[in-house]
């Protein structure tokens, strides 16, 4: 019979821990304006600086779909699948928040501003 | 004698199956928890794979892939697919770590590995469908604490009913 929780299992527990800790770095990187990508079929096809959002407005990336933009914020505002998580996720406002819509091949993330050089795609 | 284990082994999967979809549905029921990411759950229904894992791979491999059909069914081909992609991963893990007896692994540890395997396998399919890699730093990290904390309480049920389902699995 195996126990419950050993040495082993604390070390295991760690390890996960650091390895989150090391993946949410590379989101930290970049000064402190709030750059928003749009990345439709694994292209980013927009680049919008919340920063300099003087008046709210939605986009359709692709029939069903619906991003609303704010100042500081983004988010997805429509979906045209059935679970619908990509608008759960609610406003995304803060450096290396993303969010998915997997039916439709659209990711919205949020950058430092002048991080481009940060990541290759 | 052949046929009378065999019938065993069908009632056994109906059971299993059975209680491994009802515990997918009751999940699917969870609201969207604000600070986690939208879709993550507790994994209950790994619970059962994990405990057919202990006994046969194959067994553990079909409720896996009843889980995914059941998924694709229910809420579409991604939802399928993102099942499928975690499940045979963490389905994975579990036979290697249940099966052998080489390490000292305790139920937690093998928990945390499952769901750890299991958010790993979609995380890697959400890349590809969306083919955006950098979802990795976007959901990562969090899908990883999720997985430590998930993996912990299916570790430990499965610790705690292992004596049930054992009984369940003897008087068939």
């Amino acid at each position: 019979m195996k126990k419950l929780f050993g040495k082993t299992d604390l070390l295991i527990t760690v390890a996960v821990l650091v390895l989150s800790l090391l993946l949410f770095i590379p989101s930290l990187s970049g000064d402190t304006g709030l750059t928003a990508q749009i990345i439709v079929d694994g292209e980013i096809t927009e680049e919008i600086d919340l920063d300099a959002v003087e008046k709210a407005y939605s986009f359709s990336p692709k029939d069903g779909t619906e991003i609303e933009v704010a100042r500081g914020r983004l988010r997805f505002s429509d979906a045209c699948c059935r679970d619908e998580l990509c608008i759960a996720r609610g406003w995304l406002s803060a450096k290396g928040q993303t969010s998915a819509c997997l039916p439709e091949r659209i990711v919205i993330t949020i950058k430092g501003t002048d991080n481009t050089d940060m990541m290759t795609y | 004698m052949e046929t009378n284990k065999n019938t065993k082994r069908v009632a056994m999967l109906g059971i299993m199956g059975a209680l491994a979809l009802a515990l997918s549905f009751l999940e699917s029921l969870i609201p969207a928890l604000p600070g986690l990411p939208p879709g993550a759950k507790p994994g209950l229904s790994n619970i059962v794979t994990m405990f057919m894992a202990s006994s046969g791979i194959a067994d553990a491999f079909f409720i896996t892939a009843l889980k995914a059909v059941f998924a694709g069914v229910t809420r579409g081909t991604t939802a399928m697919l993102m099942s499928a992609s975690g499940g045979l991963l963490s389905t994975a893990a579990a036979c290697i770590l249940l099966c052998s007896k080489k390490h000292s692994i305790g139920y937690i540890g093998i928990g945390i590995i499952c769901a750890v395997c299991h958010n790993i396998g979609q995380l890697i399919s959400a890349c590809l469908i969306s083919g955006t890699p950098s979802l990795i730093f976007g959901y990562g990290p969090l899908l990883l604490i999720f997985a430590v904390a998930t993996g912990f309480v299916t570790g430990a049920v499965l610790k705690a009913v292992i004596p049930a389902l054992d009984r369940i699995s003897k008087s068939l």
